[in-house]
C-alpha cells in the first residue's frame, strides 16, 4: 500500500474508534438510567395498588434523564448510519421500552406505542436516520413487560388484589394476538415470542384459580345479580 | 397516543407485519444477488488462473476478466443498488450482501494486481462499485474493502505456485512473495479495528508460507538436478576408470545415491505441503 493510502485508511479508522469511544460513554449513562428504572419497577411486585402512583412518578423522573445521553448519541452518529451503530445500544433501548410500557400499564392498563416511547426519550423527527425506536426493540420491550406481568399476576393475588390478574390477562392476551400476526424469522424475537405463550398460560391459571373460587370481577358480577 | 383497545393494537401489529415482511423479502432477494455476485466473481478468478500462463497471454486474460467484472457491476451491483437506494438501508442489509462484495473485491484486486503488479487503492476499488458516471452505488465501507482485498493473497499464492511449477516463473513467484509479505505487514495494523481481519491475516500468513515452501522446494530441486548431473559426469568418468570391474562401479553409485538420499526425502516432504 502507498503511504498516503495507508494514512487515509488509518485516519478513517481512528475517526471511527473516536466515535465508538464517545458512544460508549453516552451509552454507559443511558444504561445506568435504564438499570435504575428497572430496579425500581421491581417493587411493583410488593407494592399495593394504592401506593403505585408515587413509584411510577419516581421512574418517570429517571426516564427524563435518558434524554441527554440519547441526544449525545444522535449527535455522534454520522448521517444515515442508524443501522451501523444500533447494536451498540439497542439492548438498552429495549430496556427503556420495557420501563415505559410497564409504567403505562400500571397507570392505565394500556399499551404504550412506539411514538410514546419516542416522545419520552426526546427523539426528534430529524434524527430518524441516526437514532430511533426500531420496531424490533419495541417488541422486545413489550415481551419483557408480558413476562413481568405474569409474575405480577401471581404476586397481586398475594397482595390481596384479585382484580389485577384479570386486567393483566386481557392485556397480555391482546399482545399475544398482536404478536401472532407477525411472520417472525428464526431469531431471538421469535424465540421470545414462543415463550410468551407460557407467560399467558401462567396468567390464565391464576385467572382460573380466582374464577373457580368466584373471586375477582366475577364475584362482583355474581353479587350484583 | 397509547393504544386504546385491542383493535388499535392489532392495527399496529398489522403495520409491523407489513414492515417485517418487506424487510425479509428484500433480504432474501439481496442474499440471492450477493450469491450470484460471489459465483460470477469466483468464475472470473478461475478463468484468470486458467489463462494466465505466460506474460504474453496476460493482457488477453485481463481484458476478458475486466469485461466480466463490468458485467457484474452494471447488472448485479446496480440491482443491489436499487434494493438499497439509501445508505441507511445499505447498512441494514450489509450483512446479507457482504460475502458478494468481498468476493467481487477479491476478483477486482486480483485483476488489478495482474495489470499493475500493485495493490488496488480504495478510490480505484470504489470505481468498481460505481455506475458509469462514477457515482458510487453505495458507501463502500473501509472494513469491507480491507477484508475483500486481503482475500487476494490466497489467489496470489496459487498464481505463485503455478508459476513455479511451470518453470521459468521463479522470478514472478518471488515478486509475488514480496508483495504478499508487504500486504500482510500493511494489513496487520488494521486488525484491532476491523472485525474478522485477523482471521484473514492468518490465512495470508499461511499463503506466504506456501509460496516460500514452493520457492525453496523449487530451489532444492534445481540443486538436486545440478548435483545429479555432476554425479552423472562422475559416473561417466568412473565408468571409464572402472570399465574392467563393474562391481566397483555399482558400489560407487550406491554410495553416492545413499549420501544424497536425505535431500530426495526432503524434496518429497516439501511438496506435500502444497
Amino acid at each position: 500500500m502507498e503511504p498516503t493510502e495507508l494514512e487515509r485508511i488509518m485516519q478513517h479508522m481512528e475517526q471511527e474508534s473516536a466515535i465508538r469511544e464517545k458512544m460508549r460513554d453516552a451509552i454507559g449513562d443511558f444504561e445506568k438510567a435504564t438499570r435504575v428504572m428497572m430496579a425500581s419497577l421491581m417493587s411493583i411486585h410488593s407494592t399495593p395498588v394504592s401506593e403505585v402512583a408515587p413509584l411510577v412518578d419516581s421512574v418517570v423522573k429517571v426516564q427524563e434523564t435518558c434524554r441527554g445521553p440519547i441526544a449525545t448519541i444522535a449527535d455522534l452518529i454520522p448521517e444515515n448510519q442508524y443501522w451501523r451503530w444500533r447494536d451498540m445500544y439497542s439492548r438498552h433501548i429495549q430496556n427503556f421500552v420495557f420501563a415505559v410500557a410497564l409504567c403505562e400499564y400500571v397507570r392505565s392498563h394500556r399499551v404504550a406505542s412506539i411514538q410514546d416511547v419516542t416522545n419520552i426519550l426526546g427523539i426528534r423527527e430529524e434524527w430518524q436516520d441516526r437514532v430511533r425506536i426500531q420496531t424490533e426493540d419495541y417488541l422486545h420491550g413489550l415481551i419483557s413487560v408480558a413476562n413481568e406481568l405474569s409474575r405480577l399476576a401471581i404476586n397481586s393475588v398475594t397482595l390481596g388484589d384479585f382484580d389485577e390478574p384479570f386486567k393483566i390477562h386481557s392485556f397480555v392476551a391482546d399482545l399475544f394476538s398482536g404478536f401472532s400476526m407477525l411472520n417472525l424469522k428464526n431469531d431471538v424475537l421469535r424465540r421470545r415470542f414462543d415463550g410468551l405463550k407460557y407467560d399467558l398460560k401462567r396468567i390464565e391459571e391464576v385467572v382460573y384459580d380466582l374464577s373457580v373460587r368466584k373471586l375477582g370481577p366475577i364475584r362482583s358480577k355474581a353479587i350484583k345479580e | 397516543m397509547v393504544y386504546k383497545d385491542k383493535d388499535e393494537i392489532l392495527a399496529a401489529f398489522n403495520a409491523f407485519r407489513e414492515q417485517f415482511d418487506a424487510v425479509n423479502d428484500k433480504r432474501e432477494r439481496l442474499i440471492k444477488s450477493s450469491r450470484e455476485v460471489t459465483i460470477q466473481s469466483k468464475r472470473i478468478i478461475f478463468l484468470l488462473h486458467r489463462l494466465v500462463t505466460s506474460d504474453s497471454q496476460d493482457d488477453q486474460a485481463i481484458e476478458a476478466a475486466e469485461k466480466k467484472l463490468n458485467h457484474i457491476r452494471t447488472t448485479l451491483l446496480s440491482e443491489i443498488h436499487k434494493e438499497v437506494p439509501t445508505p441507511d438501508e445499505f447498512w441494514l442489509h450489509l450483512r446479507s450482501i457482504s460475502p458478494g462484495i468481498q468476493e467481487y473485491l477479491e476478483a477486482v484486486s486480483y485483476v488489478h494486481f495482474l495489470k499493475t503488479k500493485g495493490l488496488i487503492t480504495y478510490q480505484e476499488a470504489l470505481l468498481w462499485f460505481s455506475d458509469d458516471s462514477k457515482i458510487p452505488f453505495f458507501p463502500l465501507p473501509y472494513d469491507e474493502f480491507l477484508l475483500g482485498i486481503s482475500d487476494v493473497t490466497g489467489e496470489l499464492m496459487r498464481l505463485a505456485i503455478t508459476s513455479i511449477a511451470r518453470g521459468g516463473g521463479r522470478e514472478r513467484a518471488s515478486a509475488i512473495c514480496d508483495f504478499v509479505r508487504r500486504c500482510s505487514a500493511d494489513f496487520e495494523q488494521f486488525t484491532p479495528d476491523v472485525r474478522e481481519l485477523s482471521k484473514k491475516q492468518a490465512v495470508t500468513k499461511q499463503s506466504i508460507r506456501k509460496i516460500e515452501e514452493g520457492e525453496s522446494c523449487a530451489m532444492r530441486t534445481k540443486i538436486f538436478l545440478l548435483t545429479s548431473c555432476k554425479a552423472n559426469y562422475a559416473v561417466h568418468l568412473r565408468r571409464a576408470e572402472f570399465e574392467d570391474d563393474p562391481t566397483m562401479l555399482d558400489e560407487y553409485v550406491r554410495r553416492s545415491l545413499s549420501s544424497r538420499g536425505r535431500d530426495i526425502d526432503d524434496y518429497a516432504g516439501g511438496e506435500e505441503g502444497d
